[in-house]
């Protein structure tokens, strides 16, 4: 229904600018060359073909169009604000993309739930800004959070993420640790090629040698990734407060 | 003449003329002595670069006894040379930097530097965001709030910025700081007469000054040391960063490099095409800072986000 | 031979013996001396912690005063060139008046600068050979070259001028001597400029008219100084002055009041009106920075003194009576010490290279050392002017003439 609709839009689209782009070349064939009347006046460009950037606005300006479209048909939900029930029943987000895993936190925690990890985990995941950009639970974990038994849990086949395999759910300790930009880099892309090329986060060890390339997960709580504040050390004493006190 | 009788004759008189010093300062030595006797080994002790292999070694001894006896631990003094083909760089993410100060102190407790009297290599400097560009008056030394960082503020740590044209050692008058092989600025603290006026010329304030008897503990002090950086300093000399040179010529990353809790802080050899800092240099957009002044730093700052 | 060994013990005694004035005014400055000795031993004793140096202003007073006087040193100058060249007797009579003020002068500046070393007894590294000078790369060397050559140049013709006169012979022979100092004077004092001209890390110092500021100020500073200490020797020693010879030089600072306050105008210009950040210094001078404004009274004090100083100057009636004069050779040296001591080193480290504002004053030790090296110098002049006068008053001579020893 959506994708008729959307297909629909840039067909008019295509068109509109297809008749601009012909109306555009019909009128400078009109004019009958005045380059002079040009320098005279060069603010006048309104026959002048469309720049790509034009273009490019005219396709955003289209596609917020379309937007709109798909709001109107959508149900606010009123306990999650920014979420809409589709007339499929199905919840989707401001771009119409549909959320059914928008749940995971709490469905995962039908199962793993103890007051512990629920503070540890998902209040600081509910926090961060993964949980504002709907990275749920299985997004990193894997499995299946419609799962009702365990083991269909842990059949990580049902997602549709992109993670590399094995899942996280296998990981654990070490191995995990060695593995986690495999899992960052993924959506992190560029913050993934800045850190092997050595400019984003730390390495300790030797300039000429051996080095410890610190993974993300070693600064970055996966959970709240967000660098948290710290006290600072004191501050320098003022030069009209120094004193020895050993002399 | 031939060459051999020349330099004989040329040490003899440079005997003489030390000798002949002797006089005058001893009365001057008495005069400033302070604290402990004159040490005349100290005293006639050449300057870093003339001295042979084994003069160095035997300086090297004698401040290793005197170090040792007066902390109380082993000291060794290095005189490790610079390597082939490097030439040290620094680069510093400020968009990374929490402005915690973490480097300060380490800096401090891996190069003994005087607690009492306070001394830091690396001053933190604070800024508001959207205010005037790098307008170093209007930034603060002295913040000190309950976490950082801090809501609209970035961080700007500045230590010695190693010049490639320096106007320090260009204006000290006897030689006693200099740029060695490595690009790394050092001072001979045995050299050097406390004028001060490395200080006036640094446009970086990376200078101190060791205004009283270096206050070091014994359980703080590092005895793990090097003649031209981290070796326990005399009252009334000029001290500066050096990079760790202790650290960095046997291959080791600066103090300030390992402690840095958000990784802003990279070095590396620049004359090395896959450094962390070449790429830096050449993949973002990097400031040195008071470029207008020609002094060349090794030292860039960049913004990553 | 015999006779010019007694004749030199006697010039030597002669130091010994004088008024009561004279030894109450030695008893003084050793008083003083004795204050600059004991605070420059706290000062060796403890370090720079007693003086308010810190890494923010990493210079303080003691150069602030070298500074100053190397402008009283190259004065000196001013009496040299109508006396020996212009041969202008009134000034010629009194031209050892002026070289002995070099003299001391220079003597402080390097007492000064070994003050404000925080190892002096490491001097020697200066000296070629055994030392490691950086010359000529550092203007530091090539000060302490001008400025003990311009000792030695002026001692050699004090000396060498008065033991022709006790011979009663002619000295024309030390004339290149005397044309060189000239131009050495002048050296000292741009070389002294260059010292701070020269760094890119103080704008307030990296401006070209430097120099000139510097020397102007130092022409009037250096013989107000000597027009009030000729008043004062003409009052205590019996040497003659000629009132020309004060008329004269106060003529000088009249031009040289005008041309320094001229300069002084032209760099508040430059820098008011294109309002770059390097106009901190400046601003922190005369209005305050950040609410930091403790020299501002002295530098407006200082503006006043000048410029009132140079309207006594300007008009003849007020510069040859001797009460005007006075006051405004009073003006003239306090102006232009405070312009200079205070208005010169310190402003240079206000703000710092990075910004930070430390309020630098001298501290008590400070203050002692410098006050005992100025008691110093008195002392050296002094004596040297004791020394000479049995020379200067003709009685003692080789071979006395018959008419001065009637």
């Amino acid at each position: 229904m959506r994708i008729f609709r959307l297909g629909l839009l840039s067909g008019l689209f295509l068109t509109a600018t297809f008749s601009f782009f012909a109306f555009s070349a019909l009128a400078t064939g009109e004019e009958t060359n005045p380059p002079q009347a040009e320098e005279e006046n060069p603010a006048k460009f309104e026959n002048e073909p469309a720049t790509f950037i034009e273009l490019q606005d005219a396709q955003e300006a289209a596609d917020e169009e379309a937007m709109d479209d798909v709001e109107e048909e959508l149900v606010p939900i009123p306990e999650k604000p920014g979420y809409y029930r589709n007339p499929a029943g199905e919840i989707v987000d401001d771009f119409g993309i549909i959320m059914r895993l928008y749940e995971s936190p709490n469905a995962c925690a039908r199962c793993h739930y103890s007051k512990e990890q629920y503070e540890k985990l998902v209040l600081r995941w509910d926090q961060s800004k993964h949980s504002k950009n709907k990275v749920t639970c299985i997004k990193c974990h894997g499995g299946n959070d419609k799962a009702s038994t365990i083991a269909e849990a842990k059949s990580a086949k049902t997602t549709d993420f992109r993670l590399t395999k094995p899942s996280l759910l296998t990981l654990h300790g070490e191995e995990l640790f060695a593995k986690a930009f495999d899992y960052c880099g993924q959506c992190h892309g560029t913050i993934y090629r800045d850190w092997k090329a050595g400019i984003h986060g730390k390495r300790t060890g030797s300039w000429n040698g051996d080095k410890e390339y610190w993974v993300c997960i070693k600064c970055h709580n996966p959970h709240n990734p967000k660098i948290r504040q710290i006290k600072p050390k004191p501050a320098p004493i003022r030069p009209a407060r120094l004193a020895s006190k050993g002399n | 003449m031939n060459g051999h009788d020349n330099g004989q004759k040329k040490v003899s008189r440079r005997g003489f003329l030390k000798a002949a010093a002797a006089a005058g300062a001893a009365t001057a030595a008495a005069g400033c002595g302070g604290n402990g006797e004159i040490d005349f080994a100290e005293f006639f002790q050449s300057h870093f670069k003339e001295m042979s292999k084994d003069e160095v070694r035997s300086v090297i001894k004698r401040l290793e006894d005197k170090y040792s006896s007066k902390y109380g631990k082993q000291f060794t003094v290095k005189a490790t040379e610079p390597m082939e083909n490097v030439l040290f760089g620094y680069a510093l993410d400020l968009s990374r930097c929490i402005g915690c100060r973490r480097c300060v102190y380490a800096c401090v407790r891996e190069n003994n530097q005087s607690r009492d009297p306070q001394i830091h290599w690396i001053t933190v400097l604070r800024f508001k965001k959207g205010e005037k560009w790098m307008d170093l008056e209007e930034s603060e030394k002295y913040y000190s709030p309950d976490k950082v960082p801090e809501e609209g503020y970035f961080y700007m740590p500045v230590q010695c910025q190693q010049c490639k044209n320096p106007p320090c050692t260009k204006v000290c008058p006897v030689q006693a700081t200099w740029t060695e092989p490595d690009g790394m600025i050092v001072v001979d603290y045995n050299w050097c007469i406390g004028c001060r006026y490395c200080m006036a010329a640094c446009p970086y304030g990376a200078r101190r000054f060791n205004l009283a008897e270096p206050g070091l503990p014994k359980d703080e002090a590092n005895p793990n040391t090097h003649y031209l950086g981290n070796r326990p300093r005399y009252r009334g000399v000029v001290e500066k960063c050096t990079f760790c040179v202790q650290r960095t010529r046997e291959g080791k990353y600066p103090a300030c490099v390992e402690i840095c809790p958000v990784g802003a802080r990279k070095f590396g050899n620049l004359l090395d095409k896959d450094s962390e800092v070449r790429y830096i240099i050449e993949h973002e957009r990097v400031f040195r800072l008071k470029e207008d002044m020609n002094t060349q730093p090794k030292f860039f700052y960049f913004f990553s986000i | 031979m015999r006779n010019k060994i007694r004749h030199f013990g006697i010039a030597l005694t002669s130091v010994t013996k004088g008024s009561k004035l004279y030894y109450g005014w030695l008893a003084f400055l050793a008083t003083v001396i004795l204050i600059g000795v004991v605070s420059y031993s706290f000062q060796a004793r403890h370090g720079f912690i007693v003086t308010h140096i810190r890494d923010q202003v990493s210079w303080g007073f003691y150069i602030s005063n070298f500074t100053f006087l190397v402008g009283v040193a190259a004065a000196a100058v001013l009496l040299v060139m109508p006396a020996y060249l212009y041969h202008f007797k009134p000034i010629k009579e009194i031209v050892f008046l002026g070289e002995m003020m070099a003299i001391a002068a220079i003597c402080m500046c390097i007492m000064f600068v070994t003050a404000d070393l925080g190892h002096p007894e490491r001097v020697w590294h200066m000296i070629p050979g055994p030392g490691r000078p950086n010359w000529p790369s550092s203007l530091l060397t090539w000060d302490v070259l001008v400025l003990n050559g311009y000792l030695i140049i002026n001692a050699t013709i004090f000396f060498y001028v008065l033991y022709k006169i006790y011979e009663g012979k002619d000295y024309k022979s030390i004339m290149p001597l005397i044309i060189l100092s000239i131009p050495w004077a002048v050296s000292i004092h741009t070389v002294t400029a260059f010292l701070y001209n020269g760094l890119v890390a103080r704008p307030y110092w990296n401006a070209s008219i430097l120099a000139p500021r510097f020397l102007a100020s130092a022409f009037c500073s250096g013989p107000a100084l000597m027009i009030l200490v000729f008043q004062a020797v003409r009052r205590v020693s019996g040497v003659t002055i000629d009132d020309k010879a004060i008329f004269k030089v106060a003529e000088l600072i009249a031009y040289t009041m005008a041309i320094n306050i001229f300069l002084l105008g032209c760099e508040v210009y430059k820098e008011f009106y294109s309002g770059s950040i390097h106009l901190a210094p400046l601003q922190y001078l005369y209005f305050g920075l950040h609410g930091h404004n403790n020299l501002v009274f002295l530098m407006w004090l200082s503006f006043i003194f000048n410029v009132s100083a140079l309207i006594i100057f300007v008009i003849p009636s007020l510069r040859e009576n001797f009460t005007t004069l006075s006051i405004g050779c009073a003006l003239v040296f306090l102006g232009v010490y405070i312009e200079k001591g205070v208005g010169l080193v310190i402003p240079g480290f206000i703000p710092d290279t990075l910004g930070e504002i430390y309020e630098y004053m001298p501290s008590m030790v400070e203050v002692g050392v410098a006050m005992g090296i100025w008691a110093t110098g008195a002392l050296i002049y002094t004596l040297l002017l004791k020394f000479t006068l049995p020379i200067y008053h003709g009685t003692l001579r080789l071979e006395p003439k018959p008419a001065s020893q009637s």
